[in-house]
């Protein structure tokens, strides 16, 4: 082997590395700016794309702007008025663990997958101010792709796995979505799933990545 | 691509150098629940710049994180320790994930944030009625002991530093989330307070710990999650001003 060879190859070694890292990051990134509602700054971590898809419990979000909508209008910034007096005593966190990243053999994309426990704390100002302290279990997928040099969330599938006020067993709440948030931008397509004693647990939910060479074609092929 | 052979070096020393905080933090987490408070001295840079912020206050040099570790709180191996119905019993457990790691351009340092779900277990009186007492001291008479199981949650903000080859903590800010007893809402709890802890090395908080309130935005600034950087004293977190 030549050393050129050898160069290249550790290149391509240290690139994989990178690529898991930077997408790990993301990760922690989105979850840090959620929980503040830094919701400007979760959208930098979009890449400007209009095949961007976001799916969640409450609907989804097709596109660049998509995002946008989400995290500006359904959501909203921190720094909007409105949206600061609106999230006084809220506190939606969603760790993130459990990862599993595999980047394509061409080096533009990386699939992921995470669990994720957490908590909303919140306080309904449409029902007397009732305040809300619930445990919130999920999970997602994730693809990432890189842009202009830097990895970026690209395609991001957020499953419910079960939210139940404080003290309440998870199997007794079927609703993970709050009928408090109006989610005017949001489109039908959303992920439902919620335990029942009768169902079994769904096989594929987030999809475990496997190693693959390029965003269409699995490694096996 | 086509990167030089000593610009692939620096590059994986920065992945290894993001692996070894990870791993600093994890062997903490472990350490800590187990109170083996002197192999946790090990992971510390010995550095008179240190600086450990807890919930109830912070330290400054290697000096001030051994006066929090082994005086404060003190070794599995510390008699005091052995002997205490306080500190038999406990059985605090902090996990860690949400990891954000940035490791300096240069090599040289590292940040990382993590978010800690966790509990802790203990039998304890209520140490804002006698906030004297210390590690070591009788417990006064008649004294009710509560067993106490708690969610303790909390979040971490991390610097960490290449010392002689080896990577060290060098200044660590944890912050808590919610401390609630297992049978009471997080939002129903009681804020924390400085006496909720029996310790005496310490110097007070620049400010008081969030804590949870109807009223109040949560801040975006704790943690800040580090973004890439050369220099670290290009970078300092504006974190670390206020504990001089």
């Amino acid at each position: 082997m030549t050393e050129e060879k050898i160069r290249e190859q550790l290149e391509y070694t240290l690139f994989k590395l990178e690529a898991q890292e930077a997408c790990r990051n993301l990760m922690g990134r989105y979850s840090y700016y959620r929980t503040a509602f830094q919701s400007k700054e979760i959208v930098d971590l979009w890449a400007k794309r209009d095949d961007d898809k976001l799916v969640t419990p409450w609907g989804s979000y097709q596109g660049h702007q998509g995002i946008e909508a989400c995290y500006l209008q359904d959501i909203g910034d921190r720094s909007d008025a409105k949206v600061f007096e609106a999230i006084k005593g809220a506190v939606i966190m969603h760790e993130v663990d459990t990862e599993v990243i595999e980047v394509a053999e061409d080096l533009r994309t990386a699939k992921a997958a995470f669990l994720s426990q957490g908590h909303d704390t919140y306080v309904d100002r449409t029902d007397n101010e009732t305040v809300h302290a619930k445990w919130a279990w999920e999970k997602y997928s994730v693809d990432f792709i890189r842009e202009d040099g830097e990895w970026k969330i690209w395609h991001m599938t957020i499953y419910p796995l079960f939210q139940s006020e404080y003290g309440e067993g998870w199997a007794d709440n079927q609703t993970y979505v709050s009928e408090a948030f109006a989610f005017q931008n949001a489109g039908p397509e959303k992920t439902d799933w919620h335990y029942d004693r009768n169902e079994l647990y769904p096989a594929n939910e987030p999809a475990i990545p496997e190693a693959y060479v390029t965003y269409d074609k699995s490694s096996a092929e | 691509m086509s990167r030089t052979y000593e610009e692939l070096k620096a590059g994986f020393e920065r992945i290894e150098a993001a692996q070894a905080c990870r791993n600093l933090m994890g062997k903490y987490s472990y350490l800590h629940t187990a109170m083996r408070n002197i192999d946790f001295m090990n992971l510390w840079a010995n550095r008179e710049d240190d600086i450990l912020a807890m919930p109830w206050g912070y330290y400054l040099g290697i000096e001030g994180v051994r006066k929090c570790y082994l005086e404060d709180h003190g070794d599995r191996s510390d008699p005091l320790v052995q002997a205490s119905p306080i500190f038999k019993g406990g059985m605090m457990m902090h996990a860690m994930d949400t990891a954000v790691v940035e490791v300096a351009k240069d090599g040289k340092t590292a940040k990382g944030v993590w978010l800690s779900p966790g509990h802790e277990s203990c039998y304890i009186p209520d140490f804002s009625k006698f906030p004297d007492w210390k590690k070591g001291d009788p417990l006064p008479e008649n004294l009710e002991i509560m067993s106490s199981c708690e969610w303790a949650w909390s979040k971490y903000y991390v610097d960490f530093i290449k010392e002689d080859g080896e990577w060290k903590f060098w200044k660590l800010r944890l912050w808590p989330i919610y401390k609630t007893d297992f049978y009471v809402p997080w939002t129903q709890h009681p804020d924390m307070d400085e006496v909720d802890f029996p310790f005496h090395n310490h110097k007070a908080l620049p400010e008081p710990n969030w804590a949870w309130n109807k009223e109040t935005v949560y801040p975006a600034d704790q943690p800040e999650p580090p973004v890439p950087y050369e220099h670290y004293e290009d970078a300092v977190p504006e974190l670390w001003k206020s504990f001089v």
